[in-house]
């Protein structure tokens, strides 16, 4: 008898085993190449290790082999791998249309994993694609939940992509990614459209959604830079200059271009907010009556004033101006000792508090505080009496230990705070002037009516700020970003309620702790093992 | 049908005479139990420290802090488990050469089949049963959700089918019941590490394998959500290896 033609059971164990091992190896090597290739010559080794193992095997059971391939056997065989086949791409493609078409229980007390109809609606109504990025660190505890919270919105509109495998993204891992969106910290959500980028650093649907309302945005907002009075210009690049907050607010899709008024007899009307970021000279009347004219028919102003740097330095004509809007501009210079502990002088107060503004808010994050620093303030506050219509919040606060050195009492550069006499902290830095809520309307009116004329302004004691020395550091960038977008906010951006998971806990003794662990580790497997054996010893009584 | 049923019938009821579903049954109690107890217990610390940080308390929630680390646990006894339970459905018959007869009998084949899993399936959802004394216990001592229970349980037995339906497969490809039982063990071990590599591969293989993963499929029902996209999954997993099974032992016929 030949040695092929014999049944399985006197095939050589060995030769048999050849077959599935080599099948093994190459199936490692291609699950390997997959997932993370190692270097070529471990995979080349592996794989041809499966193949050379296949061949041989092959070749000494190919009597078998051919005995398999050619009979009845094969015939049986192809028919039910090609039919496996076919039930296979048929599930698949079950399971294809079973993503696209399918419906979400959110079975949660709080439906904390739907999303709310505002939201659905902004994404109902998405036109151009966005693309999510979160970068998390891996330790970051809230990494599952905003992944999850982008998942549900790439769930629902397929303009929105976000993959968890590829854009959940750990910083560390991918720095460059990180670097090129701009990513600074941790729990960062970047929502791109393309053309712009909004950058969301609460990972709430609130946040999100108005993210991807801003985002999706198609008109361009401009934003103008006033220019001939020394202010830091858009396209400066000195330490002065306003270049990188330009190019911060192209990236949010912002237009941005420089304003000469001298030579306007108007804002242009396409000048959403204009920004003075200190003026080092006056302004000509004239220019501050079109300033004037522009805010009262609904114009918004960002108004950053240095202080005079010494005694008799004349006024730019700004600080009269915000006054009608309700806002003192101090001649001083803030002193705050507090900025000596951060190795910085005296005369560079630090922001330790800020208002409850929107301006503010995200610069705060649970107790953590984000600092902002000011390189030569004057303090910035409220007047007295408010000119009716219209309030002003401070936004920005320094600590307790510092003063409002009057300007004319600085002589050769030095100040001197004297503690006596000098207005104490905290001081408020800037201040956003708004409708008061009894004049605001009402109601926000349809999307794409005209909006009303409804003031808004903030103003500064320091220009330095936002300047390309200071920009990137701390808060110091983001609250630019912050107040220009508050005064150019349209009505369609919206606040919804955070769901939070309801607090639910267990009140139990340590008497009930110890039966609770009786019954379930010991009782309960306990009984089965006892049913067990009882049935054993019947059995075992037949 | 009737036929389907008699055989689950014959098969349950000789889970009951053999040695292997008490041990299985009581191991998976003691270990779930345990498993439940210490979670259990170390919320329960937490919830009274955290009296004094009203702030810190209002993250604790025992459903998502109990319910759902005890079933992603539980989704891992159960790769060991299941095996176990599974390995004789076919591969005794097989030795004691009484699958033949039952081939030649009027029985069809994919009514063995269904019939075989039918009866797996049932003893499992008798050990899910005996689970659901852990929800009992939290919502006599506290206040957990009940949708996202429902939903874990779902899940879970959806998840546990899959689990049986792998382990019938490869019941029927040998005789010999150890083998069966490790290779179940080795490919539930697969699907498991399928998920991990989902995470670490690049995009267009994370995809793929996200979608293949078993425990991917079965994450949002263990946070309260149904969807039906999951249920497809599942379903299809579990038809398709029916299906395989029904496949092999048709090949017995001409090889």
């Amino acid at each position: 008898m030949s040695p092929g033609t014999n049944g399985p059971k006197d095939r050589n164990l060995l030769t048999g085993a050849l077959g599935p091992t080599g099948a093994l190896l190459l199936a490692v090597a291609l699950f390997w190449w997959l997932i993370q290739p190692p270097k070529p010559w471990i995979l080349g080794g592996i794989a041809g290790a499966g193949l050379l193992l296949l061949a041989l095997w092959a070749w000494l059971d190919r009597a078998h082999l051919r005995e398999i391939l050619g009979g009845r056997t094969a015939k049986f065989g192809t028919n039910s791998v090609v039919l496996t086949l076919v039930v296979l791409g048929l599930l698949g493609v079950a399971n294809y249309g079973g993503q696209k078409v399918g419906h979400r229980f959110d079975l949660t007390a709080t439906k904390l994993y739907s999303l709310s109809p505002e939201t659905l609606s902004v994404l109902k109504h998405l036109q151009g694609d966005l693309h999510a990025t979160a970068f998390f660190k891996d330790e970051n505890q809230e990494r599952e939940r905003a992944s999850d919270l982008l998942a549900e919105y790439a769930a629902r509109s397929a303009h929105f992509q976000f993959r968890k495998a590829e854009d959940l993204v750990d910083p560390e891992r991918k720095p460059e990614l990180a670097r090129k969106f701009g990513v600074r910290e941790d729990g960062t959500i970047i929502v791109d459209s393309g053309t712009q980028q909004q950058r969301v650093l609460k990972a709430t649907e609130e946040e999100l959604t108005n993210a991807v309302v801003k985002a999706s945005r198609t008109e361009k907002k401009t934003v103008c830079f006033l220019e001939g009075h020394g202010e830091g210009g858009p396209e400066d690049s000195g330490n002065s200059g306003y270049e990188k907050a330009a190019k911060a607010l192209e990236s949010q899709g912002y237009t941005v271009r420089k304003l000469l008024l001298v030579q306007e007899a108007a804002v242009p009307p396409e000048c959403k907010v204009v920004v003075a970021a200190g003026p080092q000279h006056a302004l000509l009347p004239k220019e501050i009556e079109v300033l004037r004219s522009f805010a009262a028919r609904g114009g918004r102003a960002l108004v950053e004033l240095d202080p005079p740097s010494q005694a008799g330095q004349a006024e730019t004509g700004l600080e009269g101006l915000v006054r009608e809007w309700g806002v003192e501009v101090g001649r001083n210079i803030v002193v705050d000792e507090l900025s000596r502990l951060f190795g910085n002088s005296p005369v560079i107060p630090m922001a330790t508090s800020y208002g409850n503004h929107d301006i503010t808010k995200d610069l705060k994050k649970g107790e953590a505080v984000m600092a902002t620093i000011f390189p030569l303030a004057r303090t910035v506050a409220p007047v007295a009496t408010l000119p009716g219509g219209l309030q002003v919040e401070k936004l920005v606060n320094t600590s307790a230990q510092s003063f409002a050195v009057p300007s004319d009492r600085i002589v050769g550069g030095k100040v001197r705070p004297d503690p006596k006499h000098d207005q104490a902290g905290p001081l408020s830095l800037g201040v956003a002037v708004a409708a008061a809520p009894a004049t605001a309307p009402a109601a926000a009116p349809a999307r794409g009516a005209p909006e009303p004329h409804e003031p808004r302004a903030v103003v500064y004691g320091n220009a330095a700020f936002a300047s390309n020395r200071y920009f990137d550091l701390m808060g110091n960038g983001d609250l630019f970003l912050n107040s220009v977008n508050w005064l150019a906010q349209e009505r369609d951006l919206i606040s919804i309620r955070p769901k939070e998971r309801g607090m639910s806990l267990v009140h139990m003794d340590p008497a009930q702790m110890k039966g609770l662990l009786s019954l379930y580790v010991v009782i309960l497997p306990g009984l089965v093992m006892l049913s067990g054996a009882w049935m054993w010893w019947k059995r075992r009584r037949l | 049908m009737r036929n389907v049923w008699s055989i689950a019938r014959r098969e349950f009821r000789s889970y009951f005479v053999s040695p292997i579903a008490y041990v299985v049954l009581a191991l998976f109690l003691l270990l779930a139990g345990y498993f439940f107890f210490s979670i259990l217990s170390f919320f329960n610390l937490q919830s009274m420290f955290m009296l004094r940080n009203p702030q810190m308390m209002q993250r604790l929630n025992v459903n998502d802090l109990v319910l759902r680390p005890l079933y992603v646990n539980l989704s891992v006894i159960l790769l060991f488990l299941v095996p176990l339970l599974t390995m004789k459905l076919f591969a005794d018959e097989q030795r004691l050469k009484t699958f033949e007869l039952l081939l030649t009998s009027p029985v069809r084949l994919w009514e063995i089949v269904g019939g075989k899993y039918l009866a797996a399936l049932l003893f499992w959802f008798l050990m899910l049963a005996c689970t659901l004394l852990y929800p009992a216990a939290l919502f006599h001592y506290g206040n957990p959700e009940a949708g996202p229970v429902v939903s874990t349980y779902v899940g879970f037995a959806l998840l546990g089918a899959a689990y049986l339906s792998v382990g019938l497969l490869f019941s029927s490809t040998t005789e010999n019941q150890i083998i069966a039982g490790v290779v179940s063990f080795a490919v539930l071990l697969l699907f498991w590490v399928l998920d991990w590599a989902s995470q670490v591969a690049g995009p267009p293989v994370s995809t793929v394998l996200q979608q293949l993963s078993l425990t991917e499929h079965y994450r949002d029902f263990t946070k309260g959500v149904v969807d039906t996209q999951h249920l497809v999954f599942f379903f299809s997993f579990i038809f398709f290896g029916l299906f395989l099974t029904h496949r092999v032992l048709d090949s017995r016929r001409w090889r």
